[in-house]
């Protein structure tokens, strides 16, 4: 089988050399401040000791401490804290740090005396608050790199990337061109711009915003709607239309938010403008809904997209007035914000918890998660500013929540200018800096610009595509002490180092979302294949989140069962709906973005009937109609014929197996991308499946000729299979009296049901 | 344990029933029927009030009904069932049976019913509270209880963990399963062209079935031995495994679906067919537990109306579970745990709601509980302490956590020691919560 590329082991420690010396015979390391930092302080101090308090949710916190650390489940927390230490190290008392004075006890400390000067720990303080002063030229060293790992070549990484976001399968040209890194960007360069990776781009983000959840039933959408504001949204506007009309005028509204990414990405924007944008996207149906004035090239497409801004009348003062809503992005989409609502007491909370998480890669909980002692939380008028154990996450949360501050408590998608917010909470703002009064009306797009100027906001962008395309968590920095620390923080060090590097690049770029696709794609998370050895000890920790063990999604195996076969997997000749996505969504692992919104990765018993179900299905629906057409046309069988047989009157032929030797060669690569030769160990067992299956069935058919050659009626080829359109009567093939179909049936129900077809 | 109960259920479906089960296919041997004992995890999503329940208090800051009903040694909120007061369409018809008050459930189960008061989650967070609930752990990285123990006793079943909503993270310890009544038939005989007359169509002859799984196994065995990445071992690993627990799913015969009038009680109705499909899985020796969620508790605005809705159809859902379970002759076999995010209040809000509150209880019935009541709230629903030998009230004693519960319903299970157990210990020591 041949389809990797070898990529040499890499990595070691770092290059120059001249300040740590470890006692031995190598020589001292030029060891950067930032690595310092990570390997002594953070690792054998702070990390262990001093976390414990000096955190938003710790005791130091309450007491006005200047020295915060954030925990290692915030992102980018090593640089946070790096630099948060360092500024601390310059505060002296009598020419002396506090950082070497609070933790010896030498001055007053909360904590107490931790250990004595003199002691390990202090030296490591003390060369950090040196390095400080007298900062080091050293290089920082490079993330950790995953060794003796095997990767997909340039046109197997292609056919990967392309069947997952664009569902067909690279040309021959495309993978020819594919044989670098810079031919595989230029193939997903031309790739992206097909509708399907639209598609693709908006599945993935429905899974953090779930809004397909209004899609449940035609008009749930729609409905959410305020028809005051919106009359085209009502009953007698809406509600009176035809079902086709409003089942696309649903669509439209419930997915703005999703097509307002597409639109973005489609238009070479900025990805900033997710959140920054000022206004968002219709189509013809979704126009008449909101009543905006937009032409359109063809009032009938529901694929053509224009921005616009949403507005609305209302009576103010007595005086009728025409509102423009101030766009930000999604995060002013009615669907939106009806996805995560808020009430009179959440006041935005909710919403702004997702913001973070959607947005900034930050779970507010989770860094700053402390517990609640009902006993005392009444001891406070306002314990949301006041009680320390409830404004650990306020602190952070009610500020951004007050930028959603003139949308209505229950009608989560009216938007009310004259609408003032709480004087008893957190002034809104982000990080620190408070949104002027005056700005309040614009408080959202306030909020939509410092967000997408955080660092944070490029993280969480390159881990929704990371996730997205491989499938896998992102690693969080191994807890001090924890079993296996090294190996684990290797393995950390390794994925937050290309991560870090994509998302820079994406900063690089002004935002450019292919950007971040290309950069997964090619990384060792995308590609990795296989290992030059077993993965024992510290190498398996190391290499446990890289490999291509990701088990389709729904969507996902939908789209590769038609790129590879040509047609889909259908309910029936009338019924052209996916069967994946109507009857086995849910059974399969998937979402419904309403009460199932978390994916399955592991298959059960079910999924693997489904499975089976599928190889059943499809095989039978494609094979005799793959044969139906001109050879050169077919994608499962062009170099071969239901005439073909490895035996003729008994006796072998070696033309014939040749040529199903030479069709499984094709099979192996259409359905499973993998490349054989005729006479391999997969060759070799797939052409005894097809010899055993053909003479049973050959003794079958001589049992009774006449009933024994057709073709069971749903596995004829009696239809088109991508249309279910029937077949002329001279192109059909309904009986098989050399049982060769169904021994060709019988290789594809073994290759479709094969672990390499249901994962990526 | 056998199939011939479950058919009582399923007789109403009209469906034809297979004539028996596929264990062996290709020579590869399906698990053996889990024989039980199963277990259910009902959690009440968004959190509930148990002052609206099982703790009832009389402070009209923090409750709107007056009267409170006593059962043996409970005290509930005697709220009766008014489809006005809850706000339902009283034109509906036959919604009445999804709908249990708090007193036709304590003197109906007044035997049966554990009630722990006065549980302190420490979070008024959904995440954390809901994790703790299912877990016994508000951080990450848990497994569920019902993860555990069909990891502990069935890991092997092809249905082994269902789970339809509430924490079910499993932690790699077993495959969760989503059950659906949509085209199972067609899933459970795979083979078949007409599912529903097994052997009368298949796609592939008997034969080319047996060598197609054949092949397959020996495909496997060599990305096995030629595989050495860990994620791509271990997902190679997971799905033989998957298929070897597949054959076994034509022994489950989905009943007929609770339908129930109207669109007003949705959210009952698929809470009923989840214990129906969680029932016909145990009853087919497929399934060990199942997680099972009933939301609407966030109850931030309305609460008197809306909480108490939900907690009548709750309580007509546990009432459903118990009486198909005796159905089957399963009642003694099934542990149901009940539990919520944490508890709501105490006061009401601006807009008549309550808001979260870190103190809330738990319900248990059915197999290895004792019915009665432990633990307590004040007047002013903060927890109390409890002696940890005894239960009895002892103000230098300790508060109930979903620690403490996690503890004692690892013990009930019996996987308190197990592998799996161990790998994720609770931290803190077991009260006899059980009985």
């Amino acid at each position: 089988m041949g389809w990797l590329a070898c990529v040499p082991l890499v990595l070691a420690a770092c290059g120059n050399d001249e300040r740590l010396d470890d006692g031995g015979d190598a020589p001292p390391v030029c060891v950067s401040d930032r690595d310092f930092f990570e390997q002594e302080v953070w690792g054998k101090v702070m990390g262990a000791s001093c976390v414990g308090c000096h955190t938003l949710a710790g005791s130091a916190q309450e007491q006005f401490a200047k020295f915060l650390l954030q925990p290692t489940n915030y992102p980018g927390f090593l640089e946070e804290n790096f630099s948060n230490a360092r500024m601390v190290s310059t505060i002296q008392i009598s020419g002396t740090s506090e950082l070497l004075l609070k933790p010896t006890g030498q001055t007053m400390h909360g904590g107490g005396t931790l250990f004595e000067v003199g002691s390990e720990p202090y030296k490591i303080l003390e060369e950090f608050v040196a390095r400080s002063a007298a900062p080091s030229d050293c290089e920082d060293a490079p993330p950790a790199a995953l060794s003796g790992v095997q990767l997909l070549d340039g046109p197997h990484t292609l056919r990967k990337a392309m069947l997952m976001m664009v569902g067909r399968l690279p040309t021959a040209a495309e993978k020819a061109a594919a044989a670098d890194d810079a031919g595989i960007d230029a193939a997903l360069d031309t790739a992206m711009r097909e509708p399907a990776f639209y598609d693709w781009l908006i599945e993935l983000y429905n899974d953090q915003f779930l809004v397909d959840r209004y899609l449940s039933f035609v008009g749930r959408g729609v409905g959410l709607l305020n028809a005051t504001d919106w009359p085209g949204a009502g009953q007698t506007t809406y509600g009176m239309l035809d079902s086709v009309t409003r089942e696309k005028g649903n669509l439209a509204v419930t997915r703005e938010p999703l097509q307002l990414i597409a639109h973005i990405v489609r238009n070479d924007r900025p990805f900033t403008e997710i959140l920054t944008a000022d206004y968002t996207v219709v189509n013809p149906f979704s126009a008449a809904i909101y009543g905006v004035p937009v032409t359109f090239t063809d009032p009938t497409n529901e694929n053509e997209w224009q921005e616009t801004q949403l507005t609305f009348s209302r009576t103010i003062g007595g005086v009728p007035t025409q509102l423009t809503l101030p766009h930000a992005g999604v995060l002013s989409s009615p669907m939106w914000l009806n996805r995560f609502p808020t009430t009179p007491t959440n006041r935005n909370r909710h919403r702004a918890s997702k913001l973070f998480e959607q947005f900034l890669a930050t779970d507010i909980l989770a860094v700053a998660n402390r517990p609640i002692d009902a006993a005392t939380s009444t001891a406070f008028n306002n314990p949301t500013r006041d009680d320390p154990q409830c404004k650990v996450c306020h602190s952070m949360l009610d500020p951004v929540a007050g930028a959603f501050q003139k949308w209505n408590d229950n009608d989560q998608e009216l938007w009310q200018p004259d609408r003032n917010w709480y004087v008893e909470m957190y002034a809104p703002g982000f990080g620190g800096e408070v949104i002027p009064a005056d700005q309040f009306t614009g408080a959202l797009p306030w909020l939509a610009e410092r967000v997408v100027a955080d660092p944070r906001f490029a993280t969480a962008v390159t881990r929704t595509v990371f996730t997205g395309l491989t499938g896998e968590p992102i690693l969080e920095y191994p807890a001090y002490g924890a079993a296996d620390f090294e190996a684990h923080r290797q393995a950390w060090s390794a994925q937050n180092g290309v991560l870090a590097q994509i998302a820079s690049e994406f900063i690089e770029s002004n935002f450019d979302f292919r950007v971040i696709v290309k950069g997964v794609v090619k990384s060792p998370y995308f590609r990795a294949v296989n290992a030059d050895g077993p993965a024992m000890g510290d190498t398996a920790i190391l290499l446990a989140s890289v490999g291509t063990a990701h088990l389709s999604t729904p969507e996902e195996l939908s789209r590769k069962i038609t790129a590879v076969t040509g047609a889909p997997w259908a309910r029936s000749q009338g019924d052209r709906r996916a069967q994946l996505l109507i009857d086995y969504r849910i059974a399969y692992g998937g979402i419904d973005s309403d009460l199932v919104i978390d994916r399955l990765s592991t298959p059960n018993g079910m999924m693997s009937g489904v499975a089976w179900r599928m190889a059943n299905e499809v095989a039978c629906l494609t094979t005799a109609w793959d044969f139906t057409r001109p050879a050169a046309e077919r994608n499962l069988f062009p170099g071969v014929a239901i005439t073909d047989l490895p035996e003729v009157d008994g006796v072998p032929s070696a033309a014939g197996e040749t040529a199903i030797r030479n069709g499984l060669v094709h099979l192996f690569e259409q359905v499973l991308g993998e490349t054989h030769v005729a006479d391999d160990a997969d060759i070799d067992r797939a052409y005894a499946l097809w010899v055993d299956v053909w003479r049973d069935g050959k003794a079958f058919v001589a049992e009774n000729p006449t009933t024994n050659r057709n073709l069971l009626s749903a596995c004829r080829g009696r239809w088109d299979a991508r249309t279910g359109v029937e077949l002329p009567a001279e192109q059909r093939i309904e009986q098989d009296p050399d049982f060769t179909v169904r021994s060709w049936m019988a290789v594809m129900t073994y290759l479709l049901a094969d672990y390499r077809f249901l994962h990526h | 344990m056998n199939r011939r109960n479950f058919l009582r259920l399923g007789a109403a479906s009209g469906m034809a029933l297979v004539a028996a089960p596929i264990l062996y296919r290709g020579g590869v041997r399906a698990a053996e029927p889990y024989a039980g004992p199963y277990f259910i995890h009902l959690h009440a999503a968004g959190g509930w009030d148990p002052t609206y329940l099982c703790d009832p208090k009389t402070d009209p800051r923090y409750v709107k009904y007056t009267a409170i009903g006593t059962e043996g040694p409970f005290s509930y909120a005697d709220i009766p069932v008014d489809l006005v007061a809850f706000g339902l369409d009283p034109a509906v018809t036959g919604v009445e049976p999804y709908l249990m008050s708090n007193r036709s459930f304590f003197q109906k189960y007044r035997d049966k019913v554990r009630v722990i008061n006065g549980i302190d989650t420490a979070t008024n967070n959904h995440d954390v509270g809901t994790r703790a609930a299912g877990s016994g752990k508000g951080t990450e990285g848990y497994p569920s209880f019902g993860a555990l123990t069909a990891a502990a006793h069935g890991g092997d079943k092809a249905l082994a963990y269902i789970s339809s909503g509430g924490y079910d993270a499993t932690m790699g310890l077993v495959a969760t399963t989503r059950l659906s009544a949509s085209g199972y038939i067609k899933v459970a005989n795979p083979f078949e062209s007409n599912a529903a007359a097994p052997g009368t169509a298949p796609y592939h002859r008997p034969a080319a079935q047996s060598a197609i799984r054949v092949a397959q196994m020996e495909r496997t065995q060599q990305l096995t031995s030629t595989e050495h990445l860990p994620r791509v071992k271990a997902a190679v690993g997971a799905l033989e495994r998957a298929r070897v627990e597949d054959q076994s799913l034509a022994s489950l015969v989905i009943p007929t679906l609770v339908d129930v009038p109207g669109n007003q009680l949705g959210d009952s109705e698929r809470m009923l067919q989840q214990m129906q499909l969680a029932l016909a899985a145990f009853d087919a020796g497929l399934a060990v537990s199942a997680s099972i969620a009933l939301g609407g508790f966030d109850t931030h605005s309305d609460h008197h109306r809306a909480q108490s809705r939900q907690l009548a159809k709750l309580l007509a859902g546990i009432d459903y579970l118990f009486e198909q379970a005796t159905l089957v002759g399963l009642d003694n076999q099934i542990t149901l745990v009940v539990t919520a995010d944490f508890g709501r209040g105490p006061i009401f809000n601006a807009t008549q709601g309550k808001d979260h509150w870190p103190v809330t209880s738990a319900l248990l019935m059915g197999r290895g509980v004792t019915a009665g009541l432990v633990g307590a709230t004040d007047a002013d629903v903060k927890p109390t302490t409890v002696n940890p030998n005894t239960l009895a009230q002892d103000p230098n004693g300790v508060r109930i956590t979903y620690e403490h519960l996690h503890h004692s319903l690892r013990q009930l299970a019996g996987v308190d020691d197990s592998p799996e157990a161990n790998q994720f210990p609770i931290a803190g020591t077991a009260l006899p919560l059980l009985g």
